[in-house]
């Protein structure tokens, strides 16, 4: 819920509320008042009845409210003491209409000239109840739909308006990329608040970009300092090699130097690979294809796998084109692939399949099922592979989730990797 | 032929200079950004090998030096760095390789090669090899004047020992340049066995006065007959 409606809508029920319980509380207001007022007018009434009735000779009794507003019933003392004025609400029928409506009615006594007893009651139509209930929710419902509309235009024109640097400073935010320098500055504002969130947005950004920056340097000076001695080591020791003087044995002591030199410098390269990846720092993207990826790298391994003795088969069902980064296309492809083959047992198979959407590699093992938990976990390795650095799945999961595709693992009989796109 | 060497790192310089000595070529260190730029504009190099990061500044602007004086010195850069932006920034300044450390100093032997005879563009060098003429432009391969068929692997296997010719060649390295960079982390190279099984057969059957004999626990080497 955008926090524009959210605000709206506690601001509408409160409203709401608060307006409907005014309206009632009005009503009964209005309802006591008219009260005071027609037992005022029954009073001042009766005075007018009495004082009229005093100059008459004789007083009959009056049974109904036929013709005259009151009735007069001639009663005995007794009776006439104990009556106190009392004013009620009633229904009378009228038998002009022929219904009954509701009029209040005002009980007193009098006693006459001639020293009679009179019981008399008075009569005044009463405000129709209904009615004003009816005018007052009309009055209401107007009222509500004219704060609904003007909340709606409000909300729509006024505070849309407002909100917009926000919304600027929130797409500014999506559209940010570190590695990429972004030179659209932030919109101005005259909101203080506003304002104020923009500067602290570009501070941040300032600073994380500073770090960005020098972790970048930072990466690529490790890199430098790892590799030139490595370097120097490795070339060295393949000088050292060709002297004559060397014994056979020795020469081969000297490979093996070689070889782990070369395995920490591989290991190197696949930590600043996944480090970078991790960075983003593979920003460019293409439409990748991956039926070409899959091909050259099969031919890339052509050689390899023939040598293991494993088959290595390709079922295109589909074509897959992707947009991504195509050197971590490459690399992703040629990681499983490889996994697939080094992983599995001589005159093993090795199936790749492409459709429109994804493409999977199950390849024949002796390794059982890999544990989900350790399935892309740094320096996990297999158990026959001493070779392997442990990376190559953490390279292939990495390049999955900086280029929006998810990589899926199961097994029956076969380790199956299927990379698909999300959703 | 002269080269160039513009290296910070004084073990790598020595090391360079050592095996740039073996290959019988002349050669001229340089330690620093400035001493880079003052032997490029004095003289003239058949190939410059250069550090792109050095202490006093870029070996990219060394290049760029290089080409605003319009000189035609063969160019391969070093560098530890393995960005495809570098890669590609240094080849679009004119340099004619780009080879990342570490790297295989018979890899690199061969693409000093490889760049000066391209620079010679007369198409009519042979690499010789006792009885064997390799044609590489047109991916030839004479022994005593008769062609023999090779593969595309097993021709650019033979080319590169030719290049290496008193070398011992690692596995890996014929596996990096055969095969291309991503293989090198295949860790496993016994897979070029085949290949040059069937290079070795070739070369008997053509009679050539040389062998491809394995060296244990290292590679291979030519040996003659």
């Amino acid at each position: 819920m955008k926090l524009i409606n959210h605000t709206l809508w506690i601001l509408s029920v409160i409203l709401f509320t608060t307006v409907g319980l005014w309206a009632f509380w009005f009503y009964l207001q209005l309802l006591g008042q008219v009260k005071t007022t027609t037992d005022e007018g029954l009073t001042n009434h009766k005075m007018a009845i009495i004082d009229k009735l005093k100059d008459e000779a004789e007083i009959y009794n009056q049974d109904s409210f036929q013709d005259k507003s009151y009735s007069i019933r001639k009663v005995s003392e007794s009776y006439a003491l104990q009556i106190l004025d009392t004013y009620k609400d009633t229904l009378i029928f009228s038998s002009l209409k022929g219904s009954t409506y509701e009029a209040r009615l005002l009980t007193t006594a009098f006693v006459s000239p001639s020293g009679h007893f009179y019981e008399m009651k008075v009569i005044s139509h009463e405000i129709d109840k209904e009615n004003l209930i009816t005018k007052i929710v009309s009055s209401l419902a107007y009222l509500f739909l004219f704060l609904t509309i003007s909340i709606f235009l409000v909300n729509r024109f006024v505070l849309k308006n407002t909100w917009k640097p926000f919304y600027e400073i929130l797409n500014y935010l999506n559209d940010f990329r570190l590695d990429k320098s972004n030179e659209r500055a932030l919109v101005r504002t005259k909101i203080r608040e506003f304002s104020l969130l923009n500067a602290s947005v570009h501070n941040l950004l300032n600073k994380n970009v500073e770090i960005f920056k020098s972790q970048k340097e930072f990466i690529e000076n490790a890199s430098h300092e790892f590799q030139t001695p490595l370097a120097i080591g490795i070339n060295k020791l393949e000088l050292l090699a060709e002297d004559p003087g060397l014994t056979a044995g020795r020469r081969e002591k000297i490979g093996q130097i070689i070889q782990s030199f070369q395995r920490l410098s591989g290991l190197n390269k696949s930590l600043l690979l996944l480090s970078k990846i991790e960075n983003k720092q593979f920003m460019e993207t293409e439409l990748v294809n991956f039926d070409t990826i899959i091909n050259s790298c099969i031919e890339d391994f052509a050689d390899f796998s023939e040598f293991k003795g494993i088959k290595i088969s390709y079922r295109k069902e589909g074509d897959w084109s992707y947009s991504m980064n195509k050197s971590l296309a490459e690399i992703m492809v040629f990681n499983l692939l490889k996994n697939a083959i080094v992983h599995n047992h001589p005159q093993g198979e090795v199936l790749v399949s492409l459709s429109s959407s994804f493409f999977s590699i199950e390849n024949t093992s002796n390794s059982p099922e890999i544990a989900e938990g350790k399935l892309f976990k740094r320096f996990e390795k297999g158990s026959e592979s001493s070779q392997s650095t442990g990376l190559g799945l953490s390279i292939i999961k990495a390049i999955a989730d900086v280029s929006g595709l998810k990589i899926l693992y199961s097994y029956e009989g076969r380790h199956a990797f299927k990379i698909a796109e999300l959703g | 032929m002269k080269i160039l060497v513009v290296e910070d790192e004084p073990e790598m310089q020595k090391l360079l200079s050592q095996f740039l000595q073996e290959e019988n070529y002349v050669v001229e260190e340089a330690h620093d950004f400035l001493s880079g730029m003052d032997k490029i504009a004095a003289y003239d190099y058949d190939c410059i090998l250069l550090d792109i990061t050095l202490p006093d500044g870029s070996g990219l602007d060394v290049l760029r030096e290089l080409k605003r004086l319009g000189k035609a010195d063969s160019v391969i850069i070093i560098s530890a760095k393995n960005s495809i932006e570098d890669k590609v920034q240094g080849l679009d300044l004119g340099a004619d390789d780009y080879l990342t450390k570490p790297f295989h100093i018979t890899e690199l032997n061969a693409r000093i090669k490889s760049v000066i005879r391209r620079k010679k563009a007369d198409g009519k060098s042979y690499l010789i090899m006792e009885n064997v003429k390799i044609n590489i432009e047109e991916r030839l391969a004479l022994v005593d004047e008769i062609p023999m068929e090779l593969n595309r692997k097993e021709f650019d296997i033979l080319v590169f020992f030719g290049m290496n010719k008193s070398r011992i060649v690692s596995k890996s390295a014929i596996a990096e340049n055969i095969w291309g960079d991503y293989i090198d982390q295949s860790n496993d190279f016994d897979f070029i066995y085949s290949q040059i099984k069937n290079l070795r057969k070739k070369l008997r059957e053509h009679k050539a006065k040389f062998d491809i004999s394995a060296v244990y626990g290292m590679g291979y080497k030519l040996s003659l007959k």
